[in-house]
């Protein structure tokens, strides 16, 4: 018997759809350093109107919650950080679906991202390190909670060789990271 | 968890009210059921994307490095 897990239940959806999207948060952070136990999941995704009620209809079923359509439209018009929860009802799984809308790290993001599949070879897209990392800073700055400090720490600490310093380090200047940053360097 | 980014729209404290009453239905072996499915998964996806970046490493040297990073796991 499958268990009921992020991927299938949030992610195979958005493979069926064809749409672009690309998991972060903790998922990604724990994918990338170490591993931590997170029941919901972070995905970024662009979507049109007709794919948002698509995706909509995929999870308006009596196994999940999800916002009336008319919440996704509203959110899918704000410039930036539109979002949604989806809860699958049995597992209390969640998944927080952010609209990249025209934010420009997300599109820039996401045409970084990289692939690998899980156990069943369901093919999920991963956002890049060092967007995860950003997303972790922008959290920290306007008072996201001490988890995210230990995941970008664990994240430089495996992947400091790897990460795209250019990318990383424009990206903190122009988003005003530098404060951030520097308290969590080691 | 609500976005610290985004103000407070009512759905999502909608969401946030749904979310903790399913959490206080779930019974310990559902938990530990969905405890499960969520290790398989980081698992796999773990080792997917180590043979993805190190075309070199064997598939032991693979559950090697997993089985470490899960050592190290933090909840």
């Amino acid at each position: 018997m499958q268990l009921p897990d992020l991927v299938s239940l949030f992610v195979a959806p958005l493979n069926r759809l064809g749409v672009s999207y690309m998991v972060t948060g903790s998922v990604a952070s724990s994918t990338y350093s170490y591993a931590r136990f997170t029941n919901d999941i972070d995905v970024v995704a662009v979507l049109s109107d007709v794919e948002a009620e698509r995706l909509h209809a995929a999870f308006d079923t009596p196994d999940f919650y999800v916002p009336p359509l008319e919440v996704m439209h509203l959110e899918r018009q704000r410039p930036a950080h539109g979002h949604f929860n989806v809860i699958h009802a049995a597992t209390g799984l969640k998944a927080d679906f952010f609209f990249a809308g025209s934010d420009r790290l997300m599109r820039r993001s996401l045409e970084l991202r990289r692939q690998a599949p899980d156990q069943n070879g369901e093919r999920v897209w991963f956002a890049p390190p060092e967007y995860v990392i950003l997303s972790k800073l922008l959290y920290l700055r306007d008072g996201g909670s001490p988890k995210h400090v230990a995941d970008v720490q664990a994240m430089l600490q495996v992947r400091d060789e790897t990460l795209d310093r250019g990318f990383l380090l424009g990206e903190i200047e122009s988003l005003g990271l530098q404060a951030t940053w520097a308290s969590l360097k080691p | 968890m609500l976005d610290p980014l985004i103000p407070v729209q009512p759905h999502h404290l909608e969401a946030e009210r749904i979310y903790v009453e399913i959490a206080r239905r779930l019974t310990p072996a559902q938990q530990l059921a969905t405890l499960h499915g969520l290790q398989q998964t980081a698992w796999a996806l773990k080792a997917s994307l180590l043979r993805s970046e190190h075309g070199e490493l064997t598939e032991e040297d693979i559950q090697l490095l997993v089985r470490e990073s899960f050592r190290d796991a933090t909840p």
